[in-house]
């Protein structure tokens, strides 16, 4: 399989220490690895198409009992083609999963989080809101260290999965709605590695966190 | 970019932006006198029983309008024929409701029939198609959380009345906005159309509860 940075959707997360620990319990037992890279415009078509796949299937699910003959269904042949990872994710929750609400539910929270997803990527201002000041303010609250203290521990623990190099984007809405959100940002390790693309990935990252924020460190984030 | 059939506009009926056209003038394109409580349309409500009528005769003969629409259709023409210029606000209200309700049942038979040919597709659709299902997954679900607003207030509370029809006529105008871009295939409106339906700021989804699973 292709791992670039474009191909390889991974993680998506905003999260809070609460759902930081859920993802950690996500990596550690390997069950619900829905993970999507949130980056910038350029994701956007990848995460309306995924959108259009989970609403499909959450469509019929509703319709139908046999779940993981569904998600086999050469219905779903591209999706798997197009995302293996996610695709095996997916199933491996349908397999795990036997009430059916539980997996709508799932459904329903994935597609959420992409609008929101895309709401965020599509609007500048909501990107970027706030001052350097709120900045700071943030980044020196005790919120914000727990949740970089969870996050780095999840990357620290991260052995079963050791393709995703992960780091950190922070934000926060205009009105602090989503203060304790964080964004995940994850780059093939392969890819980062192999190919020669340290200097362009670092680069990306370096103006990531000059455009927003500013006081990450990203040296100290283990690889 | 794919060069795939847009299965969206398959989903419409040709004559179906007579209808959208319709519907979009004659509601947003008002003005209320304060003063006689009456919504002025001036002439062009000429114009409108004329497209009416034409809309009808269409129908008769390739029947695509839905229920929904026809009920629309038939109240705005007793509204219209009985006035001149100008409509009192309790029928504009009402063609407001019908129009509401017409744009909504047809949105969700599109979606269904855009889901069908999506299926049938096996997925592999256009991003023009996945921007358009975006769009009007979200309005729809747009409309429910209005619908769930609407149940908790009040409307005989002025304060709650003008709330509601504030935000029932900002939905409507995504909705709107939504249908007149499908018919009109105008592909470029639909990823703003979609950002706004988004950023709509008076209607927030309840991301918070739900990111959170």
């Amino acid at each position: 399989m292709k791992k670039t940075l474009d191909t390889n959707i991974f993680l998506y997360a905003t999260v809070s220490k609460g759902c930081a620990e859920e993802v950690l319990d996500t990596y550690q037992y390997n069950s619900f690895n829905i993970v999507l890279r949130s980056v910038d415009a350029e994701t956007r078509p990848k995460l309306i198409g995924l959108f259009t796949v989970f609403s499909v299937l959450r469509d019929e699910l509703s319709k139908s009992k046999k779940h993981v003959n569904l998600i086999d269904s050469d219905r779903y042949s591209k999706f798997r083609e197009d995302y293996p990872q996610l695709y095996k994710a997916v199933r491996n929750y349908f397999f795990k999963e036997k009430q059916i609400n539980k997996l709508i539910n799932l459904l329903e929270s994935i597609l959420n989080d992409i609008r929101f997803l895309i709401q965020i990527i599509s609007n500048q201002k909501f990107l970027y809101p706030i001052t350097r000041k709120d900045y700071k303010r943030i980044l020196d609250s005790k919120r914000f260290r727990e949740c970089f203290a969870a996050l780095k521990e999840i990357i620290k623990r991260n052995d079963k999965d050791r393709e995703h190099l992960c780091l950190c984007k922070h934000f926060l809405s205009a009105n602090l709605k989503y203060k304790d959100k964080l964004v995940f940002l994850t780059i093939d390790k392969e890819d980062f590695i192999k190919h020669n693309n340290k200097q362009k990935i670092e680069s990306k990252i370096k103006n990531l966190i000059i455009e927003t924020l500013p006081q990450l460190d990203i040296e100290n984030i283990l690889l | 970019m794919t060069t795939q059939t847009i299965l969206v506009y398959q989903a419409i009926p040709e004559s179906y932006k007579l209808f959208t056209q319709l519907v979009h003038d004659s509601v947003d394109r008002c003005y209320k006198n304060r003063r006689t409580k009456k919504v002025i349309y001036g002439e062009v409500i000429k114009d409108f029983k004329r497209l009416i009528e034409e809309i009808l005769a269409k129908d008769k003969i390739s029947n695509f309008l839905i229920k929904e629409e026809k009920e629309y259709l038939n109240f705005a023409l007793s509204v219209f024929r009985k006035s001149k210029e100008r409509v009192s606000f309790e029928d504009y209200e009402l063609l407001v409701q019908y129009s509401f309700e017409s744009v909504i049942v047809r949105l969700r038979k599109i979606k269904e029939e855009l889901i069908d040919k999506i299926k049938y597709n096996k997925l592999e659709v256009s991003d023009i198609d996945n921007e358009y299902f975006f769009a009007l997954e979200n309005i729809l679900q747009q409309v429910e959380t209005l619908d769930d607003y609407f149940k908790n207030k009040n409307w005989t509370e002025r304060k709650d009345k003008n709330e509601m029809i504030k935000k029932a006529l900002l939905v409507f105008k995504n909705l709107n906005e939504l249908v007149l871009s499908i018919a009109f295939k105008d592909t470029d409106s639909i990823s703003y159309i979609s950002n706004s339906i988004l950023n709509f700021d008076n209607i927030q989804f309840n991301i918070k509860n739900k990111l959170v699973s």
